[in-house]
């Protein structure tokens, strides 16, 4: 196995900096200027505590030490294969157990985590392992972005879980759409993915110690989102989308997605690119003249009504229903559980170990 | 359809085809999508319980993405490392890319 956990943090040194190749690469057509040379699996080896294995992890992001960031979406925590030891750490949340509290690390909870962007603190490269950063998270079934102060772990300041925006209290509508607004007030359904865009106003060229908008992709509103984090409490904006199910381009105001679930920033750093999940396309907005979007590829008849949709749809609520039940599942008997997934066999893929990376994580690193 | 978006170094778009098990490389001028791994064939050593079986890459679900630098020195014409949230294996696929 590529890496470990606790008693096989031995094992996985012994490994670092080497990957298996899985021979060549699929059959399918080259892209022209990339191929694939490499395909490794970094998760936590079986003989690790239960609950660090990932269970249908949907975010991923990687730090400025190369430590990797997971969104275990189905375990509602937040994890990291430290650089360069390849031992797995959960950050913060309990696995197994959703909820929206705040808190240090194990006493936070989330209830099914997945975008993820890191906001690099101004002391990054330091290497004191990743403290001074912000991990920011969507957490969707909570409608909140959290943040994440990340502090370290043993002997670290601990990791600290903050809401940004979004929720408010248990039993209100908090799912619902509020715009312009700060803090709990404001209102997000089911946010994913998420970039940080640097401010043009900023006059730098990077994040650290500028100013930055996230993105977020506001799902379930058919809306892209802004968080302004020059606010105290963060300013919650509408980038696009005039919240309809459709897949009209065209001005912000009057643009349509259907279910715009992730985002990246695109080189020039003034567009950014939407995948428009039930469309079945890429759409692009443009940032400088006040959000036109345009589509980039695909779309045209699958969404917009069409039985691809209501099938998402349909999947969209299953998911919601069983991330409610699967709290007494998983809370209740935990222990029963974890030990299922302990019995899953071993994936098909060689492993590797982590990769010692050293680069900071750049402006428009997405997940 | 398409969930995790990610860009490369020069502007190529990666997209992570979810339910077709891919992920794919998009112009961002013209939008031609051509496909790095899958073949559209679900992963199946979760449901076969075998290691090392299967004779072609192949993804799960592949969600989240992102792109970093490699860690290589030759940093300019270096390999980019596309790391992927890959929802149905329960781990995190690691793609090495290289220019061609």
């Amino acid at each position: 196995m590529n890496t470990g956990g606790g008693s096989e943090q031995k094992e996985a040194r012994t490994e670092t900096g080497e990957g298996h190749a899985t021979g060549s690469p699929s059959p399918a057509t080259p892209a022209p200027g990339w191929q694939v040379v490499r395909i490794a699996t970094l998760k936590p080896s079986l003989a690790a505590a239960d609950g660090l294995r990932l269970r249908g992890p949907k975010g991923v992001v990687v730090g400025p030490d190369g430590s990797v960031y997971v969104a275990d979406s189905g375990q509602h925590c937040i994890k990291v294969m430290m650089a360069p030891s390849g031992t797995w750490r959960c950050v913060a949340g309990a696995p197994g157990c959703e909820g929206s509290t705040d808190g240090v690390g194990a006493e936070a909870r989330f209830n099914h985590p997945v975008g993820l962007v890191m906001v690099c603190g101004s002391d990054d490269g330091n290497g004191d392992g990743g403290s001074g950063h912000v991990l920011l998270v969507a957490d969707a079934f909570n409608h909140r972005i959290r943040s994440i102060a990340l502090g370290g772990g043993e002997g670290g300041a601990g990791d600290v879980v903050s809401t940004v925006c979004g929720g408010g209290a248990v039993g209100a509508a908090m799912g619902a759409f509020a715009d312009d607004a700060e803090g709990v007030d404001a209102r997000l359904n089911e946010p994913y993915g998420m970039v940080c865009v640097q401010r043009r106003d900023d006059g730098g060229g990077h994040t650290r110690g500028g100013l930055v908008d996230i993105l977020i992709c506001d799902q379930l509103n058919q809306r892209v989102r802004s968080l302004n984090s020059a606010t105290a409490e963060g300013r919650l904006a509408t980038v696009a989308g005039n919240g309809d199910e459709g897949e009209s381009d065209g001005p912000a105001a009057e643009a349509t997605f259907f279910y715009p679930t992730c985002v990246a920033l695109e080189p020039a750093g003034t567009t950014v690119v939407i995948t428009d999940r039930a469309n079945n396309g890429l759409r692009r907005i443009n940032l400088r003249d006040g959000g036109t979007v345009e589509r980039l590829t695909g779309g045209g008849g699958l969404g917009a009504g069409g039985f691809a949709g209501l099938l998402l749809i349909i999947s969209v609520y299953i998911q919601s229903i069983f991330s409610l039940y699967s709290v007494y599942i998983q809370c209740e008997g935990f222990a029963k559980l974890t030990l299922g997934a302990s019995q899953t066999a071993p994936r098909t893929w060689p492993s590797s170990t982590c990769h010692s990376a050293s680069q900071c994580c750049p402006v428009g690193t997405s997940w | 359809m398409p969930f995790g978006v990610a860009v490369l170094p020069g502007g190529d778009i990666l997209v992570t085809d979810n339910d077709n098990h891919a992920l794919r490389c998009v112009s961002p001028i013209d939008g031609t999508t051509l496909t790095l791994v899958g073949d559209g064939v679900q992963e199946q050593g979760k449901e076969e319980g075998k290691e090392g079986g299967e004779a072609v890459p192949r993804l799960n679900f592949p969600a989240g993405v992102a792109v970093v630098s490699s860690s290589a020195p030759s940093a300019e014409s270096g390999d980019v490392d596309v790391y992927i949230a890959d929802e149905g294996s329960d781990s995190i696929r690691v793609v090495t890319l290289r220019r061609t």
